[in-house]
């Protein structure tokens, strides 16, 4: 695989917790969908790899660079997109304010220049009409898209996004995951989410982390390979399941060790998520 | 110190350097130049993450990375119109209009300074607003933070000394808003008052240059405070302590010239007294210079060590010393022996204008108020006959405060002449008091008192008809309700807001015409105001046709109503006094 983002090794402690007990991932052009429970370092990971915070351990090599040094991080941070978990926003500013803002933090010096790629950008999100408004006064989807907005400014080689569609609507995620093929088509995309339907949609890569660890690395299909067998439809509760629930067809899906006898079905990538995760946690044998 | 004297020799061009302020830029220059390659050649140094742009970069979209200093100012445009729009600079332009009211319009006709001591006052002025521009600056540097927007920031190519550089260069809106606050100021005060734009010099101008300097001083400090401490009332905290600070600084000691006094932000009020004083003001605007430049200096060094600011560091903190030492240091020889011939001989640096055949002289700078003077007391002096005020004059009085002058200009003093012929004009402003003063002052004058005036102790004129007749002739040229103001001894009945005679009294409000030089019997001002019912012709002729004997001290008040025709005043006791210490 041709890595252009790779973290060798990398651990990362505040105080005593330890937030990365020394990771190694590979990002190669594309999408790669980072899943994970709350608290496994999915963020610390992408703020290391958004050059926001160093690495206590390990190596990171981001497009060909060290961003351990200077130069080498100014010139990531060149190409690189970034929208973190909880983006703040200058509330008095407008959508074009904001984003202009940013432009002018990723040096675009020139006006004109600067201010198409900034509608350019807020026409992608599809923000056009609401770009004059403050942000205070937009919706929170509204203000997910801002922030989608200054991530994509300048195409940037390098593409980080930490839950991008926490809070958007169902036909704004549908938007969202055309735009983001579009931009991976040329881009290395790293995108953290809860959402394994947007990894299943979008991803052509996908890391579990727990605990600190890299668990999984593969694609969205191995991912749900590892739930094979392990899934099946019942009209009743399994009591010997170690995850049931009731879907919309009034059918009991189960994920375990399926009985003798069982109607197994294909496995989702969200069914291999919970196999692995519950593994680990020793829910599921 | 060495650096410091050495500096101060090339200021002030000294003989040992031999090539002054361009010396001083030429080194400067190749100092610069030395570093500048210096920073070029070594391996950008950062604190934390923040990289140091250093070359051009081609982005993504095939964009090329804009320089730091192209980045600075487009942050520096935005970040100026939200300084503008902040709720703290809305507070601070609220201060200035009523600053402006209420100096440059309720009180400017009250200001003994005039416009060129007004001028000396704008670094006072704009206080206020440069207060309220340092917690707008801190804000503004502290947004990201505030709003959470500091993480996203961080990854973005642009450094945070470039950041801070884009919020100092911020600094020219709320230098802007100065420059129009004292234009306007500016304009106000000299419709305001009678001494007109020829008493405004270099000294004047650089006050006001000054106080726009304070506002750009504000916003660096703003930042500076943002960049190492930024919590909300840090910024309050300091604005007090440099408001106090100052103030006290701006108080020490002597009024007029104490030298410790220009170290301070804002420099005291000179009043009338501003010819009379030679602070080091080129050396007091550097030391405020070199603090503003100290204090962004500070603001970018926060993130970033770069050489040529490291050198400009150095190159302020030197400034600082040197204007500090030189701006306290005594007053220039030339400049004491100037002020002394100031006082020692004024008839050389006056100018007069004709009033009725009476000189009336005013130094240089405020011939408008001379000529406003004239206005007031030609009638005065047409009134009384030609002899009465032969050989004298009208004079801008030199009385001053003598304990007030530095010592160097004490030192050169001569004693004070008393052949001099002179009607003291105690203020030098076009207050209604101080011109009413002259009136009173020449009438004295024409009716032979002043030559009996004795310094310290006011003159009584009891049942003298010299003392009436120089009322009545104070009194030509204005309108009846003027003229019985000015022979009312009636307290209670008089409008106290005109304070020019609002206690009864025929003298005015001593804080604009100086101590009183006499008193009358409170029987003499009802003999006046019995005199202002006959017909101004009649009493007129009868007066010039026998002058000595109605300014004779011997000829009373009941002599000259009796020669006028009326009846004697019903005797009361008790005589006028002066207004006492203004």
């Amino acid at each position: 695989m041709n890595a252009t983002a790779r973290a060798d090794g990398v651990a990362k402690r505040f105080g005593p917790k330890v937030a990365l007990g020394g990771v190694d991932i590979d990002l190669a052009p594309g999408i790669t969908g980072l899943l994970g429970p709350n608290g496994a370092g999915k963020t610390t990971l992408l703020r290391i790899l958004a050059t926001v915070l160093p690495a206590d351990e390990g190596t990171v090599e981001l497009l060909g660079l060290d961003p351990g040094t200077p130069d080498g991080r100014l010139a990531v941070r060149r190409r690189l997109g970034y929208l973190p978990q909880e983006p703040g926003f200058h509330r008095s500013f407008s959508a074009f304010e904001f984003v202009d803002y940013v432009a002018i933090l990723k040096e675009w010096g020139e006006r004109g220049a600067r201010h198409d790629e900034v509608r350019r950008v807020l026409s992608l999100v599809g923000l056009e009409s609401v770009m004059g408004t403050a942000i205070k006064k937009l919706s929170g989807g509204m203000r997910r898209r801002v922030a989608i907005a200054q991530a994509l400014l300048g195409d940037p080689d390098l593409l980080i996004l930490d839950e991008p569609t926490a809070g958007l609507d169902p036909e704004q995620r549908l938007r969202f995951r055309e735009l983001l093929s579009a931009v991976a088509a040329r881009s290395t995309v790293l995108l953290s989410t809860h959402q394994t339907d947007d990894v299943a949609a979008l991803c052509n890569r996908v890391v579990v982390l727990l605990g600190g660890t890299v668990h999984f690395t593969g694609t969205p299909p191995d991912l749900a390979a590892l739930a094979n067998g392990r899934v099946w439809m019942d009209a009743e509760r399994d009591p010997s399941a170690q995850l049931a629930w009731i879907t919309g067809e009034g059918m009991v899906r189960h994920i375990g060790l399926p009985p003798s006898g069982a109607q197994l079905v294909a496995p989702t990538v969200e069914d291999g998520y919970l196999t692995l995760t519950g593994a680990t946690a020793g829910v599921l044998a | 110190m060495g650096a410091v004297t050495v500096l101060m020799t090339m200021m002030t061009g000294g003989s040992g350097v031999g090539f002054g302020l361009v010396g001083t830029f030429l080194i400067g220059g190749v100092v610069w130049m030395i570093a500048g390659w210096v920073e070029r050649r070594r391996p950008s140094r950062e604190r934390g993450w923040s990289p140091v742009p250093t070359v051009a970069f081609h982005l993504a979209a095939g964009h090329t990375a804009a320089p730091p200093r192209a980045v600075a100012m487009a942050l520096g445009r935005v970040e100026a119109r939200e300084l503008m729009s902040s709720a703290s600079m809305g507070v601070g332009l609220g201060f200035s209009l009523m600053v402006l009211v209420l100096f440059g319009h309720v009180w400017a006709s009250d200001y003994r300074g005039g416009l060129g001591g007004s001028m000396e006052l704008y670094p006072i002025y704009v206080h206020p607003l440069a207060g309220l521009v340092v917690l707008a600056a801190h804000r503004a540097r502290t947004r990201s933070t505030r709003d959470h927007t500091q993480e996203l920031f961080d990854t973005c190519p642009t450094s945070h000394a470039t950041r801070t550089a884009g919020h100092l260069l911020t600094a020219w809106t709320p230098a802007t808003v100065a420059i129009v606050f004292l234009t306007l100021m500016t304009i106000l005060v000299a419709a305001n008052t009678l001494s007109g734009f020829d008493a405004v010099g270099a000294r004047q101008v650089a006050a006001g240059l000054g106080a726009v300097l304070l506002c750009v001083g504000a916003t660096s400090l703003g930042v500076m405070l943002a960049r190492w401490t930024p919590w909300t009332l840090v910024p309050v905290a300091a604005v007090i302590a440099i408001g106090f600070g100052a103030t006290r600084l701006a108080t020490a000691g002597n009024r007029m010239t104490e030298p410790i006094r220009q170290l301070s932000t804002w420099l005291n009020d000179p009043e009338e007294h501003v010819r009379f004083i030679a602070p080091h003001w080129v050396a007091h605007h550097l030391w405020i210079l070199s603090l503003v430049g100290l204090v962004a200096v500070l603001a970018l060094i926060r993130d970033e060590r770069r050489p040529r600011v490291m050198l400009m560091g150095a190159a302020f903190a030197v400034l600082a010393l040197a204007s500090a030492v030189g701006a306290t240091r005594p007053i220039d020889t030339a400049d004491a022996e100037r002020i002394a011939t100031l006082i020692n001989d004024p008839e050389t640096h006056q100018r007069c204008v004709d009033a009725g055949g009476l000189p009336v002289c005013t130094y240089g700078t405020d011939t408008e108020l001379a000529r406003h003077i004239a206005d007031a007391v030609t009638p005065v002096v047409l009134a009384a006959p030609p002899r009465a005020l032969a050989g004298w004059s009208v004079r801008q009085d030199t009385d001053l405060d003598v304990a007030g002058l530095d010592p160097e200009v004490r030192h050169l003093l001569a004693p004070k002449r008393d052949d001099r012929r002179y009607i003291p004009m105690d203020k030098i402003v076009g207050h209604r008091a101080a011109t009413e003063g002259a009136r009173l002052w020449v009438a004295l004058t024409a009716a032979g008192v002043t030559e009996d005036i004795t310094a310290g102790a006011a003159l009584s004129l009891d049942h003298q008809a010299r003392g009436v007749v120089a009322l009545w002739l104070a009194t030509r040229g204005l309108d009846g309700k003027a003229a019985a103001a000015m022979t009312s001894t009636d307290a209670a009945t008089h409008d106290s807001s005109n304070y020019t005679q609002a206690f009864g009294r025929p003298w005015p409000d001593t804080c604009y015409a100086g101590p009183a030089p006499v008193t009358w019997a409170f029987t003499d001002v009802d003999a006046a105001r019995l005199l202002l019912t006959a017909p101004e012709g009649a009493v007129s002729d009868l007066l010039l046709s026998d002058w000595d004997r109605f300014t004779d001290p011997a000829t009373s008040t009941d002599e000259l109503l009796h020669a006028v025709g009326l009846d004697p005043v019903t005797p009361r006791s008790g005589s006028t006094v002066g207004g006492g210490e203004c």
